[in-house]
């Protein structure tokens, strides 16, 4: 499966760089590679082409880096941060960047980045915070915290927030597990719970099992996922 | 000091018993020089009005003889009368009463200052003074001291009436006058009137000239205005006259110097006068002080200078009070004048005037009580408030100006720190190193280029960080730089066209490299990115200008242009106080920037 990369970067020289490393690095892997060099040219392209990973320059010409960190969190690709404001990197993984290159980087630092699209590398401490949802159009800010579990649904996720309302959040199950702090645990296909939101696990007859949280709701457990499960429950790092 | 005798030429030896100065107290009898003394009751008293007459007559010593007819008048007001030296001899005679028996254990005594040059004092025709020697026959004048008492011999002081008789000679001086009132009473408490009113005018001078000193110090400590100077030699000046006078009484000096001294201590007098309202003028920064601080000292000079040359007979004038008027209408006028600077002061609520109001109060209370009871002390006394209060309001000031001084260096370290954070951000350098690495790996020579203009441009903004202002042309380079430095990072081009300032033009740092900052982050998108600067010289004025090319002029400026918009102001408001104006907005084609700066201002 190829990739669809959008870079955006203002400063031409830097973008150059970063889609020779890019197509280096990826190689067949990388599909489609664009060059925008502002917000709104990127959500331009956005409007019309797919994109499977963005790489995200910080300081877009005295734009807030924020403005479009909250909007680009919200669509269903990755985005990997490349920036010089390393006074922002931690905020970033809050809003749920998959990763914060800083500049000046070299190749290997690039290819780390590339690396945790693929492998199920832990989010660095404390990892993401707020859930960027895009609704009509405008994006919103969820903390992790309200949110009671999460419900794959084809490729968007449900989330069931403490509230009793739902949102969905377009990335897939598989994206958001590499974004969520390490406390977080996939404990079926299309489940994904704070373990210390967990109560007790049951063991029902015909290998069903079921997790029920500290508010009384009744999750599957799948029998893939249950050794590993029962063992975090009970050892007190959990 | 002067007092409402116009005799009052200087020689100010003390007087006064506090309470009771009051004069010619008693019941007036038929003559009317003539009094009724209680010195049980008024310890002691003022004897100011005489009969007098030119002349000299053994027989007018004696209580017998009738002088009802010689003229009325008050000691001290005579001095342009006998005009020229050795116009001999000039008798006061005056009649007092005794209702009851004094005190027989109190001797009773008469204080007699300045009578110029020799007297002799006559008790009911009995000699009890003799001061210097009268001119007589071939034997010449000797001149007497400058203060004497003279006790009356107790059998002389019995109930009922008495005549005194003062005997003045002037063979050497041109005026036989004598300065103040002659003071009657208990010996003990005509001394202990005396030593009181002395100790007052040592303390005041002794504030005078501590205040000086200080005064003189925090001007040798490091430069001021000319409000200190002119506080401290007011000070001194005061100190030197009360000084003089009790040096007088301390040591009695010859009468033959009389005028000498008097002469001497006219020039504090008239440092005091015009030195109090010019120092308000000065302290207060008043608009028209140079004017008014010379029309004052043309004031005191015409209330000094003419009644001492009628006192000399160097002016055609007979006009007797003329001294007295002239010294009154002095003093009044300059503590009124200072009031009134005070006062418009405090209506402006500035620091220190309410003090200062509060001293001329004082001192106008002084000079009041002085006139009113012929005090000596009482205006020095006021003097002296009004010199520790105003002495405290440039305390207050210079607290003030110390406290302006310490916020103006915290500013200016504030400002460079600024500059530094905001100009070499960690951003800015590692994407400009980030570019320098693109290049090595496209084109090297772009990176020497770029390392390079960056290095530069960074050694200038470390040289300027510290600097309130920098040179025009400098600046322009710096410019130059960043956009060569931009430029190489984006890979784009852009030009500065700049018209050169002339040698000695400043402006504070890094104003203009903000401004180009700011067209780089909001205008120049595409193509060529242009800048121009100019300059316009109109009067006192200078005005430059800063365009750029922009596309969306429409955007309106945010977040950073914010923060670096609001740092070219604080650094002109810190060079500039005042005399700048600063704009900006869309013009033909793009944005321009607009600083004007009135010259002179720096």
């Amino acid at each position: 499966m190829t990739m669809d990369i959008l870079i955006v970067e203002d400063e031409a020289l830097a973008a150059r760089r970063l889609e020779r490393m890019t197509a280096e690095l990826l190689g067949a892997a990388a599909g489609s590679l664009t060059i925008k060099s502002s917000l709104a040219g990127a959500e331009e392209h956005l409007a019309g082409h797919r994109a499977d990973l963005v790489l995200l320059d910080l300081n877009l010409n005295g734009a807030s880096g924020f403005e479009l960190l909250s909007r680009m969190a919200a669509e269903s690709f990755h985005t990997i941060v490349v920036s010089a404001s390393l006074d922002q990197a931690v905020k970033a993984f809050e809003y749920g960047v998959l990763d914060f290159v800083p500049k000046p980087y070299d190749r290997e630092r690039l290819k780390k980045a590339f690396d945790r699209l693929r492998s199920a590398v832990p989010a660095p401490s404390p990892g993401m915070r707020l859930l960027a949802v895009k609704n009509l159009g405008a994006v919103r800010l969820i903390p992790v915290e309200s949110v009671r579990f999460f419900k794959g649904a084809d490729d968007y996720v449900e989330l069931h927030l403490t509230s009793g309302t739902l949102e969905l959040y377009a990335k897939s199950m598989e994206s958001l597990s590499r974004l969520l702090p390490p406390t977080y645990c996939r404990i079926h296909k299309s489940y994904i719970v704070n373990l210390l939101d967990a109560k007790e696990i049951r063991v029902h007859g015909g290998g069903r099992y079921e997790l029920e949280l500290r508010d009384g709701t009744r999750l599957p457990v799948s029998r893939t996922h249950y050794q590993a499960i029962r063992a975090r429950l009970e050892s007190p790092a959990a | 000091m002067r007092l409402s005798l116009p005799s009052h030429v200087i020689l100010n030896i003390l007087i006064v018993c506090g309470a009771c100065g009051i004069p010619e107290c008693g019941a007036q009898p038929a003559d009317s020089t003539a009094v009724y003394l209680f010195p049980n009751e008024t310890p002691v008293t003022f004897l100011a009005l005489w009969k007098t007459r030119r002349g000299d007559d053994t027989a007018w010593r004696s209580p017998g003889f009738d002088d009802s007819r010689w003229p009325a008048e008050a000691v001290g007001t005579l001095w342009a009368r006998d005009k020229a030296p050795g116009t001999g001899v000039r008798w006061y005679r005056k009649t007092i009463f005794f209702p009851e028996p004094l005190d027989s254990l109190r001797p009773c005594g008469l204080f007699c200052r300045a009578a110029v040059c020799a007297s002799e004092l006559y008790w009911d025709g009995v000699l009890i003074s003799q001061n210097g020697k009268i001119a007589s026959g071939n034997s010449p004048e000797v001149p007497g001291v400058s203060a004497i008492f003279a006790v009356v011999p107790h059998y002389l002081a019995g109930p009922g009436r008495h005549t005194v008789a003062l005997r003045v000679g002037n063979a050497r001086t041109f005026s036989g006058l004598v300065e103040a009132p002659l003071q009657i009473g208990y010996f003990d408490e005509l001394l202990g009137g005396m030593r009181r009113s002395q100790a007052l005018l040592i303390l005041c001078a002794g504030v005078f000239l501590i205040t000086a000193l200080f005064h003189f110090a925090v001007i040798l400590g490091r430069a001021r205005g000319p409000a200190y100077a002119l506080f401290a030699v007011l000070c001194l000046s005061s100190a030197v006259y009360l000084l003089i006078d009790v040096a007088v009484s301390y040591f009695p000096t010859s009468l033959a110097h009389y005028y000498a001294i008097a002469l001497v201590n006219d020039i504090p007098w008239f440092l005091m006068m015009a030195l109090l309202p010019v120092f308000f003028l000065y302290e207060f920064a008043h608009p028209l002080r140079h004017k008014l601080s010379a029309a004052i000292v043309a004031v005191a000079l015409v209330c000094i200078v003419p009644p001492r040359l009628i006192m000399f007979g160097l002016l055609p004038v007979g006009w007797l009070p003329a001294f007295d008027v002239a010294n009154r209408f002095l003093m009044y006028a300059v503590t009124l004048f200072s009031a009134v600077i005070a006062f418009i002061n405090v209506l402006r609520r500035n620091r220190g005037a309410v003090l200062a109001l509060l001293g001329c109060i004082a001192l106008f209370a002084g000079i009041y009580v002085s006139f009113q009871r012929r005090t000596d002390y009482a205006w020095a006394l006021g003097f002296c408030a009004l010199i520790i209060l105003l002495t405290l309001s440039l305390a207050r000031q210079m607290a003030e100006q110390n406290r302006r001084r310490q916020e103006s260096e915290l500013r200016s370290a504030r400002l460079e720190l600024e500059l530094l954070k905001k100009h070499i951000q960690p951003h800015f350098l590692l994407n400009s190193l980030n570019s320098i690495v693109a290049w090595l790996e496209e084109n090297p020579a772009n990176a020497v280029r770029l390392v390079n203009a960056l290095a530069e441009e960074l050694r200038l903004m470390l040289q300027f960080s510290k600097e309130k202002l920098v040179p025009v042309n400098e600046e322009l380079r710096l410019c130059g730089l960043h956009l060569e430095v931009m430029g190489l990072r984006r890979d784009r081009a852009y030009v500065l066209e700049a018209e050169t300032a002339p040698e000695g033009e400043r402006v504070p740092p890094l104003v203009l490299h903000t401004l180009v900052e700011n067209g780089l982050t909001h205008g120049c998108k595409n193509g060529l990115g242009k800048f121009v600067f100019r300059r316009k010289a109109d009067g006192g004025r200078v005005t430059y200008t800063m365009f750029n090319n922009r596309e969306d002029i429409t955007a309106a400026p945010h977040g950073p242009e914010g923060t670096g918009i609001r740092y070219v102001k604080t650094r002109l408001e810190e060079a500039f106080p005042g005399a700048w104006k600063f704009s900006g907005g869309p013009v033909q084609g793009g944005w321009e920037a607009r600083l004007e700066i009135i010259q002179g201002a720096a």
